[in-house]
């Protein structure tokens, strides 16, 4: 797969070509502006590649196909303002049609499985950047999407916070999720299952 | 998502930022009260310039024919006519002299008592005697009751406001004989009704081609009212009720990428954005109209059904605009590219 910004010659991704299977953990390395976030963005149907595609069990998947089997782990901590963050993590199991009641139970057991037992009900501006993080992977470990893409996820974070969040991502590749994290951490990196080094793209 | 979840959502959206949610509430309350406040006031300053046009004679038509004069038989018919308050006439009969009018001749003329009642609404119909005018009656030292020559003066009427030209006649209140010509019919309309009656009068006396129809007194055109420009103070209201809905919801573009990123459709997530601001704007046209309400209370003494109507009018036109262009603009914000609104970090 390669892809160049428009109006620029040079390709960002060069020849990219990667194989995961369910359950894999996978990290993408490399200095600012290697690339890591824009291909995320390719993998995750945010961009559309100038040449290669994204397959998905070896059939090629359209932006709309890519962006359906999707969910997202940010750096900035998306979030719902002024919401809980019970009712932030619910939002997976809503937009695939659940009942609030059933979303909300659900996102409480998950969100007491990482630890965040005593915070369900806390806004999350009162979290700490690492308890965003893991409000945001309950949102993907509930979601029905194989693909979690998650990009710099510690990069606001302390050492403490940052294994925890790493902890989360290996419960969800357990739940046999493809978990792809952009990261210059190797505190990080060094716990995944493969590491991909976008310095030394062809 | 559920419609049901859908409207929960964008409930809790609508109250999960105070500040913003509280900024909205009150620039629309303000923004759809003003033209309201506007609107309702320059109808009152039109009513009270109505007021004083027809008190001037603005609702009073004048047939006239310089040479064949008109019907008074038919002038006094007009008064049962639907629309019609008064219809009364005159007739100059020449001059007259009495001895304590030595500097000139007063004017002297025959009118119907309805004539009088239109000059001066305080006139009452049914003395009997000679009325005068007010200069006259002052220059005669006459006032009513008091005898001249071998008659008795029944009234004094007030010509100021509405026949200022006949300060010095003296009328002599009669009914109209059948074949009597009169200088001049006079026909006061019920306030809306004038121009109606100014057609139908042409109409009944048209077989004359020398008939004059005129109104004593030009008042307050219609082209006041239909050309005011505070009809039109709604649309700024509306973008100025916009410019916080919109800096709100592109603030908040995170969120909607949030929501599609997290699987939610595209227009259910615009549709939970457009829907929490345009509650808010709901709740501030809401408090828009109360505070119509309140300036009605303060200012409204006239018209008070079409001055409370003409405001909530204004409110819920700037409201309605403001709703729909709300859905507009939370609709363009969820098309905004997910790559760069999931990242915002607002």
């Amino acid at each position: 797969m390669n892809y160049a910004y428009p109006g620029s010659p040079r390709e960002i991704i060069r020849d990219f070509d990667q194989t995961l299977r369910p359950g894999t953990t996978m990290g993408l390395v490399g200095p600012s502006g290697s690339g890591k976030s824009t291909l995320l963005d390719l993998i995750g149907g945010l961009r559309k590649p100038v040449s290669g595609s994204v397959a998905f069990d070896n059939v090629p998947a359209s932006e709309a196909v890519r962006r359906a089997a999707t969910a997202w782990v940010a750096q900035t901590n998306p979030m719902l303002h002024g919401r809980t963050a019970v009712e932030n993590a619910a939002i997976a199991l809503l937009a695939q049609g659940a009942d609030m009641m059933t979303a909300r139970a659900a996102a409480c057991r998950s969100l007491a499985d990482l630890g965040l037992e005593d915070r369900m009900l806390a806004p999350m501006a009162r979290l700490s950047g690492g308890e965003q993080q893991r409000v945001s992977i309950v949102r993907c470990l509930l979601s029905d999407r194989p693909l979690v893409l998650a990009d710099e996820p510690t990069g606001q974070l302390d050492h403490q916070n940052t294994a925890a969040v790493v902890d989360a991502f290996k419960t969800l590749a357990r739940a046999g999720k493809i978990v792809i994290i952009a990261t210059h951490d190797p505190s990080v990196w060094e716990r995944l299952d493969e590491m991909v080094d976008l310095r030394e793209s062809p | 998502m559920r419609p049901s979840v859908v409207v929960r959502e964008a409930l809790l959206t609508a109250v999960s930022r105070p500040f913003f949610a509280f900024l909205i509430v009150l620039t629309a309350m303000v923004a759809l009260a003003l033209p309201a406040a506007w609107e309702v006031s320059e109808l009152q300053n039109l009513a009270q310039r109505v007021e004083e046009a027809e008190a001037r004679g603005s609702n009073v038509v004048i047939v006239s024919d310089q040479e064949e004069g008109v019907s008074a038989f038919e002038c006094e018919k007009v008064g049962s006519w639907v629309g019609v308050v008064h219809a009364g006439w005159f007739k100059n009969t020449g001059t007259v002299q009495f001895e304590k009018s030595a500097r000139n001749p007063l004017q002297k003329a025959s009118a119907s008592s309805s004539y009088l009642e239109i000059v001066d609404p305080s006139f009452s119909p049914g003395t009997g005697g000679l009325v005068l005018g007010a200069a006259a009656a002052k220059e005669l030292g006459a006032p009513r009751g008091a005898t001249l020559s071998t008659s008795t003066v029944g009234d004094v009427v007030d010509t100021d406001r509405r026949a200022p030209g006949q300060a010095r006649w003296v009328y002599d209140v009669r009914s109209a004989g059948l074949f009597m010509s009169a200088n001049e019919c006079w026909v006061e309309a019920q306030s809306g009704s004038t121009q109606t009656v100014a057609r139908s009068l042409r109409a009944a006396f048209s077989p004359s081609p020398t008939i004059e129809v005129r109104y004593l007194y030009e008042g307050v055109s219609s082209s006041d009212w239909t050309q005011r420009p505070s009809q039109y103070a709604w649309i700024a209201a509306v973008a100025v009720t916009l410019l916080p809905v919109t800096l709100t919801v592109y603030i908040r573009r995170s969120e909607i990428a949030l929501y599609v990123t997290s699987g939610v459709r595209r227009m259910d997530a615009a549709f939970i954005y457009a829907f929490a601001h345009g509650f808010l704007v709901a709740v501030g046209a809401t408090g828009a109209v109360a505070l119509t309400l309140f300036a009605h209370l303060m200012v409204a003494t006239r018209w008070h059904e079409t001055s409370l109507l003409i405001g909530i009018t204004a409110v819920i036109s700037g409201a309605a605009a403001t709703f729909s262009l709300t859905a507009v603009v939370a609709t363009a914000v969820a098309m905004l590219p997910l790559a760069t609104s999931v990242k915002d970090r607002t």
